[in-house]
């Protein structure tokens, strides 16, 4: 048993065992305190994985102590289905507020949670007859499940139904954040169209996120209410965010114990400083700012590279590596990829003019020309990052004009980008497992439940990724970091990428750019090793020796319209080819 | 009745007034700098507190008091940025967002320290009899604050369009490498930037703190509002801010006179939200315009 | 490129004399552009010396190359969008401090650019490929400089609006300009150069009088491979 483990057992016990040792009252309401900012910070710490801060996080808050509170007052249901029903509430409205905003990124997202809630503290203000307004709600029920007499009573019952809520609420987030949820979530904030390009939707998984903080808030409040028994619409108040982002930011952001390191240390030092009341804002603030300024990763990134034991024990690979499943050959339809008319244009400029191509299967075709003919262009069409103005796109027979990106890729047409693209701060290995995403089929319940089915699949991801790792020939560098490898390693693992959802198709978007002579024939080689698994592959070069060396055929463009297609030799012979590049050079005279 | 309804629309756009100068630095900034200022309303209370101190408290000539505030604001602003922004530019977007909410806290906080949170009023030189024109009754000090806040605006869209450091800005708004290639010293532009969008801050908190109270908290409600503003304008556009900011003083004006007082400072984020959904660029924004 | 530390360029070594047009050919990333942006001091090279008039000028920042006089006309124009070509010019002469450009310089500048006195109060982002190449140009030597760097300025124009580039470029050097120019159209570049450098995999492979390399083969296999 790992020493993590053992150590999370200590702990587990530890906190169960705490009020049965005599702790005072006063340190369990701290304690419950700090359960329920965790569950808080735990929400937006998952949001803000994919990438978007929600500044306006404790409007959920307040909305589900709202919600649980006014349902067990007016209605007089027990708080066990109240406390759920302000979960849902809660989860319902980030599922509405996400939908108008998620679309929204970065500062747009931030701005606009914060307005929303402002928005929500004015009406819980204004609205009298439903909330009491400034005077607050008293007098909601404690805590039953299901009778008055099964009331809970005291500061330990209510502990023991925050471990509860909080272990749920660890496994959840650790459930999701460990799982392929969490690279998605990641790969969504660190590359968001090399995200999409392999299958992964950025709106499904940011929302995702969303509902389940919100969920976590809305539970968060429900408790809330039924403990304090008072609500006020301070539950709104900004003050609230700042500390669970500061609980985030200083706890370790992006990490599953982070949360939970932030929400214990913010909620005991300020009461051990409690001469500081008059000044814990302030100190907040300046915590804060230090923090961001020279620990932006947070205590628990420091702590595990304090604790580290030197590297991690690799992963055991199951299989030896050598085999992978390629994408299915494509079925009969052949072409595989074909596009009619494809025309795009810019303003009054065509970058693409009434493109015809085909790519037979197995086949390797390249897409030449001088730079500003259209190409990427072409290739944006095709992926679906750019809608034509005109004509259609067509893989293995169906239609896919204009469709979002992941879609296609989840369709089997894989881009490679142009320039290195890669998931920066993941590990190699990670970068490439991320990319498997599209394979998987168990559900999110399997993730939740860590169900042998979702294990049986996770381990099989792992060695496919082994095992594209081995063909690029990157297996030594499977833990490093992605940003650390060089040029031409970095290649190397963007085309793991591109390998990684099993494509039928693969575009490869100036694939030898940068990379010298060796790096170039290593490239080639492994080009026809991916043919030679049945892929038909779409390539745009600029490197001839490669692009004459490894392709069936080439086609030619120049200022977006074909000029010219054939085998290698007869392209290098034709004269408007042979134009097109190097000029015509009788445009002017020498002086 | 249409009297009623222009002395409404009066009072909008000198609040509105006040609401584009907050507008228009916060959108100068993150245009140029791509930060988003969150410490924004801090650097309106600081200016009306500024604006305090010297005159209510110290028995400087009003005029100069306001002067000299809105100065101190903009040195507050450039040491911000200076201290703080610059080791932060190449992090990613949550971090300098997350120092200035940082930020924010700490001068509040410090406010409330060093002043009390009580509201105070600034007994300015201004009559407090209403001036009359026509069906419209402005008290004076109103009419003081609107025509400096349409002099500053004026003034700074002037300055922004014709000098040469107007121009330098422009361009590392529009392109910062090709500005650096045509000399621009980005990062005293970066500095430069932050101060000049503090003292439009500062500016409209010493005049909207005249006009009112000044207390602590004033700026946690102009921040948002001003947020309102440049989302409805779209991030970075100057001129849109102006006339978001406009809009905004005159909706909540009239809201407040026919709606309801209570839920005026509502009306702006409501009206985001549609326009969000209807326009997610805003309405001059241009497509494309996220992170 | 890339993330992180990578060697892009890998000992590339030029010389450029006062009075002459010299171009840097290649085909694409082969580091010309790379090399360009050295020099002009938006890249910092991590080993190597940039020596110009006598001084030593890598690792300064951008705006204190164009102080010393090397001015450069980047890959793809980029024009200021929302300025007006008036506005791009003085833009270019931002660097000489308040005194500016005096009504004189614009006078030149619009006398070799007729085009551009047209649309002085038109925005730059309205402007054709080629309008805006020429202003890109105009703009450069509106900073009076010394040497000028142009990173592909035929990219993406018509040929007739090539032409009429070119024609600019050489009137120019006939000025008396000092001109590096990074081309990918090799043939148009070499009629009008001295000398030239062929760049392969960020090292110069090929160098010589612009002639001599006209109708080599080495030349045509960097580009075509055969």
């Amino acid at each position: 048993m790992s020493s993590k483990a053992l150590l999370g057992i200590v702990a587990a016990a530890l906190l169960l065992v705490l009020p049965l040792l005599g702790v005072d009252d006063y340190y369990l309401h701290l304690l419950i305190m700090g359960g329920i900012f965790f569950l808080l910070s735990a929400g937006m710490n998952l949001l803000l994985a994919a990438g978007q801060l929600n500044l306006g996080h404790t409007a959920f808050f307040g909305i589900g102590a709202y919600a649980s509170g006014l349902l067990s007052l007016r209605f007089d249901l027990s708080p066990v289905f109240t406390l759920p029903a302000a979960a849902l509430v809660s989860g319902l409205v980030g599922w509405l507020l996400g939908m108008v905003t998620l679309r929204l990124r970065g500062a747009y997202f931030v701005l606009v949670t914060i307005g929303f809630a402002e928005v929500i503290r004015l009406v819980a203000t204004n609205w009298m007859d439903l909330t009491q307004g400034p005077l607050g709600l008293a007098g909601v029920p404690p805590f039953n499940l299901g009778a008055e007499r099964f009331a809970l009573a005291g500061k330990r019952d209510y502990y023991y139904l925050m471990v509860l809520l909080a272990g749920a609420t660890l496994w959840v987030t650790a459930r999701l954040l460990r799982s392929r949820v969490g690279r998605a979530l990641r790969a969504v904030r660190e590359n968001e169209s090399l995200a999409e390009s392999s299958g992964i939707s950025a709106y499904h998984h940011t929302m995702l996120a969303m509902v389940v903080s919100c969920l976590l808030a809305g539970a968060a409040g429900g408790f809330y209410a039924h403990y304090i028994t008072f609500l006020s619409p301070e539950l709104f108040g900004f003050q609230n965010t700042v500390t669970m982002a500061v609980m985030v930011v200083a706890g370790g952001q992006g990490t599953v114990l982070g949360p939970a390191v932030g929400a214990l240390v913010f909620t005991f030092v300020p009461e051990l400083l409690r001469m500081a009341a008059f000044y814990r804002m302030l100190l907040y603030g300046v915590i804060l700012l230090l923090v961001v300024m020279f620990m932006p990763q947070g205590l628990v990134f420091y702590l595990r590279r304090l604790l580290a034991s030197g590297t991690p024990a690799p992963g055991e690979p199951t299989s030896d590596g050598a085999a992978f499943e390629a994408g299915a050959a494509a079925p009969a339809p052949d072409p595989a990829l074909s596009l009619r008319d494809v025309t795009v244009r810019f303003g009054g400029l065509a970058a693409v003019e009434g493109l015809d191509l085909d790519l037979a299967r197995g086949e390797i075709l390249a897409l030449i020309g001088p730079n500003g003919a259209g190409k990427s262009t072409a290739f944006n069409v095709v992926t679906g990052f750019q809608p034509p103005d005109a004509g259609r796109v067509h893989f293995v027979g169906a239609d896919i004009t204009a469709e979002p990106p992941y879609r296609i890729a989840e369709r089997g047409l894989v881009r490679m980008f142009q320039r290195t693209s890669l998931f920066p701060d993941a590990a190699v290995l990670d970068n490439v497992l991320t990319a498997c995403h599209r394979l998987a089929r168990t559900g999110l319940l399997d993730v939740l439940l860590m169900t042998r089915l979702h294990r049986i699949e996770e381990q099989r991801l792992e060695d496919r990724a082994r095992a594209i790792l081995a063909f690029v020939g990157l297996s030594h560098k499977g833990d490093e970091l992605a940003r650390s490898l060089s040029c031409g390693e970095q290649r190397l693992l963007g085309l793991a990428i591109a390998l990684a959802p099993a494509p039928s198709v693969l575009l490869l978007d100036e694939p030898a750019a940068g990379l010298n002579a060796v790096e170039t024939g290593r490239l080639m080689r492994l080009i026809e090793g991916i043919r030679a698994r049945g892929l038909s592959i779409l390539l745009v070069e600029h490197d001839m020796k490669l692009v004459m060396g490894v392709c069936d055929r080439v086609v030619v463009l120049n200022y977006g319209v074909k000029i010219a297609e054939g085998t290698p030799a007869e392209i290098q012979r034709h004269a408007e080819v042979i134009r097109a590049y190097l000029g015509s050079g009788d445009a002017l005279a020498r002086p | 009745m249409l009297a009623e309804l222009v002395q409404h629309v009066v009072n909008g756009l000198i609040l509105g007034g006040g609401y584009a100068l907050m507008g228009m630095g916060l959108t100068l900034i993150f245009g140029i700098m791509r930060v988003v200022n969150f410490a924004h309303g801090e650097l309106f209370m600081l200016g009306a507190f500024f604006l305090y101190t010297l005159f209510s408290l110290g028995g400087v000539n009003f005029f100069a008091a306001c002067l000299l505030a809105v100065a101190g604001v903009a040195l507050v602003g450039a040491i911000v940025e200076r201290l703080i922004l610059r080791r932060l530019r190449d992090q990613p977007i949550e971090i300098p967002m997350l120092a200035m909410v940082a930020l924010s806290v700490i001068f509040q906080n410090a406010a409330i320290l060093l002043w009390d949170p009580s509201p105070k009023t600034v007994r300015h030189p201004f009559s407090p009899v209403p001036l009359t024109f026509g069906p419209i009754h402005v008290v004076a000090i109103r009419v003081f604050a609107g025509a400096v806040a349409v002099a500053l605006i004026v003034g700074a869209h002037l300055f922004i369009q014709r000098t040469r450091l107007g121009r330098a800005m422009r361009a590392t708004f529009q392109d910062t490498d090709m500005a650096r290639l045509t000399g621009v010293d980005v990062d005293r532009i970066y500095m430069f930037t932050f101060g000049f969008g503090a003292a439009l801050a500062g500016a409209s908190g010493a005049l909207l703190g005249a006009v009112f109270w000044v207390y602590p908290a004033m700026g946690d409600l102009a921040a948002l509002k001003s947020f309102a503003v440049v989302i409805m304008g779209g991030l970075g556009n100057f001129p849109g801010a102006i006339v978001g900011g406009l809009l905004l003083g005159v909706a909540e004006s009239l809201g407040a006179g026919y709606i309801s007082s209570g839920y005026k400072d509502a009306i702006g984020f409501v009206l985001i939200i549609l326009l969000l959904v209807w326009r997610p660029q805003g309405l001059f924004g241009k497509k494309g315009l996220s992170r | 490129m890339g993330y992180g530390p990578v060697e892009v360029l890998h000992g590339v070594s030029l010389r450029v004399a006062e009075g002459e047009l010299v171009c840097l050919l290649g085909a694409n990333g082969a580091g010309k552009s790379t090399t360009v942006r050295t020099i002009s001091g938006l890249l910092r090279p991590t080993s190597g010396a940039i020596t110009f008039r006598g001084e030593r000028l890598d690792g300064r920042p951008a705006h204190a190359v164009l102080r010393r006089g090397i001015a450069q006309c980047p890959e793809g124009r980029r024009i200021f969008p929302e300025m007006t070509v008036q506005e791009n010019l003085e833009m270019g002469a931002y660097v000489r401090g308040h005194a500016g450009a005096g009504p004189d310089d614009l006078e030149r500048v619009f006398h070799h650019f007729p085009r551009l006195k047209e649309r002085a109060r038109q925005l730059g982002g309205t402007l054709s490929g080629g309008e805006q190449q020429m202003l890109a140009i105009a703009r450069a030597l509106m900073s009076a400089p010394r040497l000028l760097l142009l990173d592909e300025p035929s990219l993406g124009l018509a040929p007739t609006m090539v032409e009429t580039v070119f024609r600019v470029i050489a009137e120019i050097r006939r000025q008396g300009m000092t001109v590096l120019m990074v081309e990918q159209n090799a043939a148009l570049a070499l009629r009008m150069a001295d000398r030239a450098y062929v760049m392969e995999s960020g090292r110069i492979a090929l160098e010589g009088a612009a002639r001599d390399l006209l109708d080599n083969a080495d030349v045509r296999r960097a580009y075509l491979g055969g």
